[in-house]
């Protein structure tokens, strides 16, 4: 419940930014509008690679002076760490939904089709993943570290990610044979798994994050 | 039982170290925590309201300490301090809205009348609040609370008299039921003059002394005299003895059998006297 | 009931709260079976600490003049009792004494002391 509390104050402290969250899937938006060969499962890429750099910001806002007061409120030392990761739940939810309602729109314009829901699945279940893992390395970050350095952190998975995502289609395009075995794996049935996977998984990570705080803050 | 037991705590820094410090506050009595900047009373608070954690030691509240259960700790701590903790991007109902979620006590009718008094504003940004703003912010928070103890770093620094009446009187009204205490650190020492029962005096990490104010207050005779009464033995005796061109000033303790010659002047000294001569003794 | 107290005097505070509470339960202000505020509402009332006040009433108890109830707070006692009595009698003595030390200087006869006090015993 107390986790719940944390994510709503990360909501009202990053709430003024839900404009700029919007950023990445309006310019997905434009891009489908615009460019003849996109792809649909583009805008969603776009809005993932949004999602996953401004998840961080909960934990960048931790770092300011001035938060005493929610260091003093009366929960335990993960609880603030677990709203975070919730919060990038609700992003990642409100940045696909924007993807979706984006592709609704364009496709009055352009003949396009919604993303299939088996590369959907993937990649969302991909998304949590990284953004499960980046997520436990910024709470691991102590607080005394230079801003910098926490930028730099902040930068690198959502890069990674649209990077990976953009060499496999490259390399699927340049090599079919290699496409097509891995196109044998990547079934409805198989997707549906790894998303719930990786969903799991997501809130392990957040448990583990959580007890991870508590046991270090009391040390 | 105490209300507010410390015991033994120590905290090591690089050029500073908090060195074993004990003492005690019992329930429904206000406790002056003093010493110069530097002398570790902000790191003393930081410990008990738990925002650092001490070396080795134990610090309970009611006979709770932090360990056995962070929350119900939490929950009977108001801190307020010398800066604005609240994030400053958000609005004053947003932090009520936080104050009710996390704390069960918390009253909104009594934190709206607070608000009423001051006008304080509902949707303005807290960057936008003026310092003084800001501190009746943090005594809004905290009174509409249920706490047991509460405590202040240099909370009343920077306000005007008429403010700093008005929190002292907020003070004894938080002890008068007898069943909770105040423990107060702050360089304007006439305020603790008045409605401090218990002064703890801290330097450089170590405690200095801690004793009922009265009984400080009575323990010290302030004496001031011409170069030329100041005689050998009357030096001897002199606790933080301060000399200008045309006399000087120093503590005596009451207990002392000397008398004071016809030329000096004798006087009840204030805590900050107190404090002064103290210090300067332990530099010489 | 009135208390001032002044930051200059060289009474300590619990002193002068004491003295000028005994003063007026003396000249009768502060009549047997008042109800004297509590220590934590003095304390609050005058700005000063509980300690000052919880002092200023214990010695006061002690003296006899007043008599505190745990949860009950703080009465005048009658001024008959008989530690009060005492305190009396001592401020007779006092007086008697100046009087007869100034007699003593103006060389008044003991018997002629006596006849004032006669005639002042009738007026009052």
């Amino acid at each position: 419940m107390r986790k719940l509390q944390f994510m709503k104050i990360d909501i009202l402290r990053a709430g003024g930014n839900k404009w700029l969250f919007l950023l990445f899937p309006l310019l997905a938006g434009f891009i489908l509008l615009y460019e003849k060969e996109a792809q649909p499962l583009f805008a969603v890429l776009y809005s993932m690679f949004g999602a996953i750099i401004f998840s961080s910001t909960p934990f960048c806002l931790e770092r300011r002076s001035n938060c005493g007061f929610l260091g003093m409120l009366p929960a335990k030392n993960g609880e603030q760490i677990a709203g975070h990761y919730l919060f990038s739940l609700l992003l990642t939810i409100y940045d696909l939904t924007a993807a979706l309602l984006v592709i609704t729109v364009s496709r009055i314009f352009r003949p396009i089709s919604f993303p299939d829901t088996t590369l959907f699945l993937l990649i969302v279940g991909f998304v949590l993943l990284v953004i499960g893992i980046q997520n436990m390395v910024l709470s691991l970050v102590p607080a005394e570290s230079s801003t910098n350095m926490l930028t730099l952190i902040r930068m690198v998975p959502g890069f990674a990610f649209y990077y990976c995502a953009l060499s496999l289609a490259n390399a699927v395009k340049k090599n079919p044979s290699f496409f097509s075995d891995i196109m044998k794996l990547i079934t409805l049935p198989n997707c549906i798994i790894f998303f719930a996977v990786s969903l799991l998984l997501f809130f392990v990570l957040m448990e583990v994050s959580c007890r991870a705080a508590a046991r270090r803050d009391a040390a | 039982m105490n209300l507010l037991e410390v015991k033994d705590i120590t905290k090591q820094y690089k050029n500073f170290t908090l060195d074993h410090i004990s003492f005690s506050i019992p329930a429904g009595y206000i406790m002056g925590y003093i010493g110069q900047n530097g002398a570790g009373k902000t790191t003393t608070l930081n410990i008990i309201t738990q925002l650092i954690h001490a070396a080795s030691g134990t610090v309970s509240i009611d006979g709770l300490s932090l360990d056995e259960d962070p929350i119900a700790y939490r929950d009977k701590i108001g801190y307020i301090g010398d800066s604005s903790y609240y994030p400053e991007e958000l609005t004053l109902r947003q932090i009520k809205g936080i104050l009710k979620d996390f704390y069960p006590s918390f009253q909104p009718e009594v934190f709206d009348q607070y608000q009423k008094k001051w006008n304080l504003p509902d949707q303005k940004k807290i960057k936008e609040f003026s310092r003084g703003m800001k501190v009746k912010l943090m005594f809004a928070s905290v009174l509409s609370r249920d706490t047991r103890l509460l405590v202040l770093d240099e909370a009343t620094n920077g306000l005007d008299p008429v403010m700093r009446k008005e929190i002292l009187t907020l003070l004894q009204e938080y002890i008068s039921d007898g069943k909770r205490s105040v423990l107060f650190s702050t360089h304007i020492l006439e305020d603790l003059e008045q409605i401090a029962d218990y002064i703890f005096f801290i330097e450089k990490g170590k405690k200095v002394l801690c004793d009922s104010k009265d009984e400080l207050l009575e323990s010290y005779l302030l004496v001031k005299g011409g170069p030329e009464d100041l005689t050998e033995p009357l030096k001897h005796s002199l606790i933080g003895l301060e000399v200008n061109s045309f006399g000087f000033e120093a503590l005596l303790s009451s207990r002392d059998t000397i008398v004071p010659s016809k030329g000096l002047l004798t006087a009840r000294p204030s805590i900050d006297q107190i404090l002064l001569h103290m210090i300067l003794e332990r530099k010489r | 009931m009135k208390i001032i107290i002044s930051n200059q005097s060289e009474l300590p505070i619990y002193a002068q709260i004491k003295e000028q509470i005994k003063e007026q339960i003396l000249n009768g202000q502060l009549a047997d079976g008042t109800v004297l505020p509590s220590i934590r509402g003095l304390a609050k009332e005058l700005s000063v600490s509980v300690i000052t006040t919880s002092r200023a009433y214990s010695d006061l108890e002690a003296e006899g003049f007043i008599a505190t109830a745990q949860g009950r707070g703080s009465i005048v006692l009658s001024r008959n009792n008989d530690i009060l009595r005492e305190q009396y009698l001592k401020r007779i003595e006092e007086g008697l004494n100046t009087a007869i030390r100034t007699a003593g200087l103006i060389d008044l006869p003991r018997e002629e002391l006596h006849t004032m006090v006669d005639m002042l015993w009738k007026t009052q």
